[in-house]
């Protein structure tokens, strides 16, 4: 094939992705959204005495939500020291052939 | 730099670790009950992706002004700080609202100018990457676009009528929730703090690589 033919191609299927992602997010919009939204909370109402059944309510959500932050930072902090770690191999690489 | 390594490891893997118990004791919310909880790691989760995206701006104006390697050095590690930080943000925000809205996501001002946000700096990082000879300073002007949407991001609630609670949710907390709320932004800034001193040292040390094979010729 030729370059030419193969850029036409490439281009095709970037221009096909791109319109599957358009559809795509065009038809999630409406299924994720509300007809009609409230107004948002100005100030939380804290209370103490919750039913127990209401105060664990949808706990896995919760620690869910828990786990990204603590996943999330703990993994990247272990990318950034492999990284690290490469960066100072490459460094003592290059050093030791200068030397 | 790599000095503050430990202590600021030490520091956070503490603050990180009483911040649940901190949590824990800290009132319900009337209508939400457990699951406004995430407000405690959610916001501060924000607040650093924020604080990073002006960092991200500011240095990397210094850098096309005056042109310094050393600023686009902090301009990328604030840049990916942005994107790490927006994605918890991203996550932890629709397992909120799947239970508070009964939605995981509304395409309301302030979800969607905050994924733009985030999609910027994603956007700053591929031309980083991807983007060749010229990439730095393309990038940089990204991140100053990106940092100028901040501010639109923050008001949003204040202005527009939408389902996420306002700003003044945090100045409004009662003691029993400011306490665990800033102990969490606390232990959030240090965590920032560590993250982001690795990353610039990280940089650094990139730096110096290139520079000593591109004085050996090899590149």
């Amino acid at each position: 094939m030729s370059s030419l033919g193969r850029t036409v191609r490439g281009m095709a299927s970037r221009a096909a992705a791109l319109a599957t992602l358009a559809t795509l997010l065009l038809a999630a919009g409406p299924a994720f959204a509300q007809e009609e939204a409230p107004p948002g909370m100005s100030a939380f109402a804290p209370v103490q005495n919750l039913p127990p059944a209401e105060r664990m309510a949808h706990g896995a959500l919760w620690v869910a939500a828990y786990a990204v932050v603590w996943v999330g930072l703990l993994l990247f902090l272990w990318v950034i020291w492999r990284r690290l770690a490469k960066v100072d191999e490459d460094l003592r690489r290059a050093e030791s052939r200068r030397k | 730099m790599r000095r503050l390594f430990g202590p600021l490891l030490i520091l956070s893997v503490i603050l990180f670790a009483a911040a649940p118990v901190l949590i824990a004791q800290a009132p319900y919310e009337q209508t939400m009950g457990l699951i406004q909880k995430i407000f405690y790691f959610h916001v501060p989760a924000a607040m650093m992706m924020m604080l990073s995206s002006f960092i991200c701006g500011i240095w990397s104006a210094i850098f096309l002004l005056r042109k310094k390697p050393e600023a686009d050095r902090i301009a990328v590690a604030g840049g990916e700080m942005v994107v790490v930080f927006g994605l918890i943000v991203l996550v932890t925000g629709p397992l909120w609202a799947r239970i508070a809205w009964g939605v995981w996501w509304v395409w309301d001002v302030r979800l969607t100018s905050a994924l733009l946000l985030w999609m910027i700096f994603c956007g700053y990082l591929l031309v980083r990457k991807y983007g060749g000879p010229g990439a730095d300073k393309l990038g940089a002007a990204m991140a100053i676009f990106g940092m100028a949407n901040v501010p639109f991001v923050y008001i949003s609630v204040d202005i527009w009528r939408t389902m996420h609670p306002k700003t003044t949710v945090v100045t409004t907390l009662g003691e029993g929730m400011a306490i665990p709320f800033w102990f969490c932004v606390f232990a959030f800034l240090v965590m920032y703090a560590l993250l982001f001193t690795a990353r610039v040292h990280l940089e650094e040390q990139r730096a110096r690589v290139e520079q000593l094979f591109l004085e050996a010729g090899d590149l």
